[in-house]
């Protein structure tokens, strides 16, 4: 039995980033971009649907950034500001910067998506929000004078989008909240906001929290508010550099974290972030049919074999294999999605 | 030398005839022997515009390099490219990948200070990127752990260094501005850097930008450099402080350019930019410099940023030699 396979993040942009370029030195025309972006789409969606994807994931061309949506005038009290490193890869961001109080004004993400949608099914689809930690702790903050109105008013801005998306028939929503699994981040005092945030939305939603090393604290939680569980388990491994073409090695370590969360895993729904989006070593099917082999072993409700984040942080060309591997593995047990 | 001795981070705007002659020589149009020609005088170019602009400690803006990680990895055994990675915007590099044990060649910037050396009486800065920021920023399909990595590449540094020193080099930076991006690898960074610059009685600076000081200050004390040369108007001067009271006890070399930004800073803005870290740091522990590199700028807008620079600096000097 095939296990259903799914992109997290986007794309690697490719020669986009030199149109980009040249629509910026204006010497291409906006109209001659804007087909090639489409034309682009078109394409990340015929690769996975060609792969076999469980789901089409937007490939976020047209994001600068996890953030950069909302700090280009979609938003009220948003600006971009100065630039930052993204948590521990060599990639940047524009700090959000915060100088009013936030409100939408119209769709953001829903708008950016109309041209996937119109290559593929809205309740195939998978989009892509920032999560509202992540979002809070990136961002500087020249507003609000009380962390928990700014969080509030990111949440409300997080569920209108998520709403958006709902009532477009999107089946599939990644809300990417690494932040979340950040040290020292108290997810108790954010838990009643994410509640509300979610509520109603809870079957669609997949809560990423890539870079880190799944805890049992973080996937409780997500089990309570009945989250489905994401696992990173690339992120502690290969891209630690340990284990490195160790599979053996590998297959222990992500063993011993299944184990320790067997209960947890037990009947739900869970996205396995076990193709790493940060190294070009692509994994042997036979290692992820093992991994995943050792989830069904926990009896989940659901598995979903996937990248552990953004194919962004790849070449294309290794981008691509990846996303053929992630769509093909088979193990022995029948998987249920 | 000048108090508030200015320098740059490296990079420079290539010139358009360069980019163009780069073009049509990767199309076979053009010899490697004439497109050697033309990187000789954009570097000279460059040498000249940065004296022109005042500059104190000139480099040649690394017109031989397309990129920090490419350059060194296309010249160090043991890797392999798969294309390029978006860092940000519409910024790339054909990041590489270690495939085999990673091993030193052949000389890669002495040619290219000899240059330099020939091509100006002003003091020369040469620029090569660190062993950590080499291993991050690749991608590791063969070490069993990163240390190992590090180690491996600070030894290939270490020899390359040895051979500028022998050649006459008496300023290297090592750029690390991956140095702050695991706080749990600063350690093994730290290693690495010294290993590196084992032997070395040259000058040296680490420069690092776009991260979170706050993790990597409590090590750099331990770093053997004299110099750490910083991103800080980026992030609007915030940080100093954090610098006084770790007890940072190195040179700063104190980034007043923003160079994601094609506005140009004023002299004004730059002199209060100086006297703000003067408020910390003595004069004689600091040194001027952008941020980081201005390739990604037109180069008539890194020019005047290196003019205002120069102007806002000597500002500084004249009310500080009235004291």
């Amino acid at each position: 039995m095939r296990i259903p396979g799914l992109i997290l993040g986007g794309f690697p942009h490719g020669k986009l980033m030199r149109y980009r370029s040249e629509l910026e030195d204006h010497k291409i025309a906006r109209d001659k971009y804007e087909t090639i972006v489409f034309r682009k789409i078109e394409s990340s969606v015929r690769v996975q649907t060609r792969a076999g994807a469980a789901a089409v994931s937007d490939p976020l061309y047209e994001w600068e950034d996890m953030f950069s949506p909302y700090s280009s005038g979609s938003v009220e009290g948003v600006t971009r500001g100065t630039l930052f490193r993204f948590f521990d890869n060599n990639a940047y961001y524009r700090k959000p910067t915060v100088i009013g109080s936030i409100r939408r004004t119209g769709p953001v993400a829903l708008t950016l998506l109309k041209k996937v949608l119109q290559f593929e099914k809205p309740g195939n689809v998978k989009a892509f929000l920032p999560g509202p930690i992540t979002f809070m702790r990136l961002s500087e903050n020249k507003f609000y004078s009380d962390p928990h109105a700014f969080l509030s008013d990111l949440c409300s801005l997080i569920r209108q989008e998520i709403s958006d998306l709902v009532e477009a028939g999107i089946g599939y929503i990644e809300l990417c909240d690494p932040a979340l699994a950040s040290d020292g981040f108290e997810l108790e005092g954010a838990e009643q906001l994410y509640r509300n945030l979610i509520k109603g939305f809870e079957r669609r939603l997949i809560v990423s929290t890539p870079f880190s090393t799944p805890s049992t604290k973080l996937l409780t939680w997500l089990d309570q508010l009945s989250l489905a569980l994401y696992l990173d388990v690339s992120s502690t491994t290969l891209h630690a550099g340990d284990n490195v073409k160790d599979f053996e090695g590998t297959l222990s370590m992500i063993r011993n974290i299944v184990s320790n969360h067997a209960h947890i895993i037990e009947n739900k729904t869970v996205f396995l972030g076990a193709v790493d989006s940060r190294n070009t070593l692509v994994e042997p099917p036979k290692l992820l049919a093992e991994i995943a082999e050792c989830l069904l072993a926990r009896d989940p409700e659901k598995l979903y074999l996937c990248t552990n984040t953004t194919l962004d942080f790849l070449p294309e060309r290794v981008a691509l294999k990846k996303v053929n591997r992630v769509c093909s593995v088979r193990a022995s047990k029948s998987v249920i999605a | 030398m000048n108090t508030l001795p200015t320098t740059v981070i490296g990079s420079y705007p290539r010139p358009v005839w360069l980019r163009e002659a780069i073009s049509r020589s990767q199309k076979g149009l053009m010899s490697h022997d004439e497109l050697g020609n033309y990187l000789d005088d954009a570097s000279m170019l460059v040498l000249k515009e940065h004296e022109k602009a005042g500059v104190d400690i000139v480099t040649d803006g690394e017109m031989r390099r397309d990129e920090m990680v490419e350059y060194f990895a296309e010249r160090i055994s043991g890797f392999r490219f798969y294309g390029d990675v978006r860092v940000w915007g519409t910024a790339h590099y054909n990041k590489p990948a270690v495939v085999q044990k990673v091993e030193y060649k052949e000389p890669m910037l002495v040619s290219e200070f000899k240059f330099m050396r020939e091509s100006t009486a002003k003091p020369v800065k040469v620029t090569i990127t660190g062993p950590y920021t080499l291993a991050d920023w690749s991608y590791n399909e063969h070490y069993s752990s990163k240390d190992d990595l590090v180690l491996d590449l600070a030894r290939v540094v270490n020899k390359e260094l040895l051979n500028l020193q022998q050649a006459g080099a008496e300023f290297i930076q090592v750029d690390e501005p991956a140095l702050p991006t695991h706080v749990n690898e600063i350690e093994m960074a730290k290693r690495g850097f010294n290993e590196a610059v084992r032997g070395i009685t040259a000058k040296t600076a680490v420069h690092v930008c776009y991260g979170d000081y706050s993790v990597m200050l409590p090590y750099l004390n331990e770093f053997n450099t004299s110099q750490f040369a910083l991103e800080f108007a980026n992030r609007r001067f915030a940080d100093i402080k954090l610098f006084k009271n770790f007890g940072f006890s190195k040179e700063l070399g104190f980034g007043v350019i923003d160079v994601h930004s094609r506005s140009v800073e004023s002299p004004e803005q730059v002199q209060g930019a100086i006297e703000l870290v003067l408020e910390y740091f003595e004069p004689e522990k600091i040194y001027i410099n952008p941020d980081c590199g201005l390739k990604l700028l037109p180069r008539k807008t890194a020019y005047q940023k290196l003019v205002s620079m120069v102007k806002g600096t000597q500002a500084v000097r004249e009310k500080l030699a009235k004291r």
